[in-house]
């Protein structure tokens, strides 16, 4: 019956909304699409002529700006209802993919999952090589001191600052910075979750 | 070079107004939608046209059911597919028992909002009528 109905506007359309929404799961992607659909014959009242059904997808707006929005908001609720490093990760790389502010803050928050495992990684890799793993002062050719944490070369020059405090510093400056970079990556995605350019002025 | 900077402001005015009542519908966006569906279930299309109908809020439709399902994962909302006699399935949402319970309490602190803003822009009534009599 549907496919009764002009199918080159509509069913393009929907085919151009689909091919936009591929990261998100099957049964979401047909979701919004059925959803779509039904709005489309229910704003063309039975008229299924080709410009009826161009007038209301015209109305409906981009059809790729509808993936992105559908897209922007079903991955930030998953990750706003079920709040876990992985919803939230998840969320984020989806949001990267739609480009824009979604990526910057992806490659923020890579950062500061770096920065945290680095922390992480050199206490717990302390105990396993004492004269090796830590925190480093290091000279500079042109003179100046730079800090190196992490694996120290055999015989290379520089001293470690913390010694064994490198443990309860860098579990605790990991956690911390992990916990932040999470923290700020759930926030941001709740404010991806308002509906945004929703509400136009009235036309009063 | 004074009418120039006057006629600036105005246009700025203008602008900062448009941008502030967006705002303002944005934030009430949700209570809106949820209000829609006190009395009953309604379909996505049907929402918008009481959205505009009875409160003048128009609403992008492409964005309308972004919106209903943030709404529905939040456990307010709940939706079924009903073969409508329009020859196509349509998608309807009501209210949920803590959807219910969730407008009411929007109600109730927008009423508060609401009583407190008008007695503050009470005393800017009768310019406000005053000028809709001129124009």
């Amino acid at each position: 019956m549907v496919s009764a109905v002009h199918p080159e506007p509509l069913e393009m359309y929907l085919q151009t909304v689909k091919n936009h929404l591929q990261s998100l799961s099957p049964e979401d992607s047909s979701e919004i699409i059925r959803e779509l659909r039904s709005h489309v014959l229910d704003r063309v009242k039975g008229d299924l002529s080709y410009a009826a059904v161009s007038a209301t997808l015209t109305r409906l707006g981009d059809p790729r700006e509808i993936a992105r929005i559908n897209l922007r908001m079903r991955s930030a609720e998953v990750a706003v209802s079920h709040p876990t490093p992985l919803t939230v990760a998840r969320a984020l790389s989806r949001l990267a993919a739609i480009g824009g502010k979604g990526f910057l803050i992806f490659i923020l928050s890579l950062t500061g999952y770096a920065f945290a495992g680095c922390w992480l990684a050199t206490a717990i890799a302390k105990p396993f090589a004492p004269d090796r793993v830590g925190l480093w002062l290091l000279p500079d050719p042109t003179g100046d001191l730079s800090l190196s944490l992490g694996r120290h070369g055999a015989g290379a020059a520089g001293h470690e600052v913390l010694g064994w405090w490198i443990i309860p510093i860098g579990l605790v400056v990991g956690a911390v910075c992990a916990f932040l970079t999470y923290r700020a990556d759930l926030r941001f995605i709740q404010e991806l979750a308002r509906p945004q350019s929703t509400a136009a002025r009235p036309t009063v | 070079m004074y009418r120039v900077m006057s006629t600036i402001d105005t246009e700025q005015l203008d602008v900062d107004l448009g941008k502030w009542e967006v705002q303002l519908r944005k934030g009430s966006l949700s209570l809106a939608v949820l209000a829609t569906l006190w009395s009953g279930k309604l379909y996505g299309l049907e929402i918008l046209r009481q959205l505009e109908l009875i409160a003048n809020f128009t609403v992008a439709e492409g964005t309308i059911y972004p919106l209903l399902n943030r709404l529905k994962i939040a456990g307010f909302v709940e939706s079924e597919w009903v073969e409508a006699e329009a020859g196509h399935p349509r998608k309807y949402f009501c209210l949920t028992v803590s959807g219910r319970r969730y407008v009411m309490g929007l109600f109730g602190a927008w009423n508060e909002f609401a009583r407190g803003m008008n007695q503050l822009l009470a005393p800017l009534e009768p310019r406000v009528r005053g000028k809709r009599r001129a124009s």
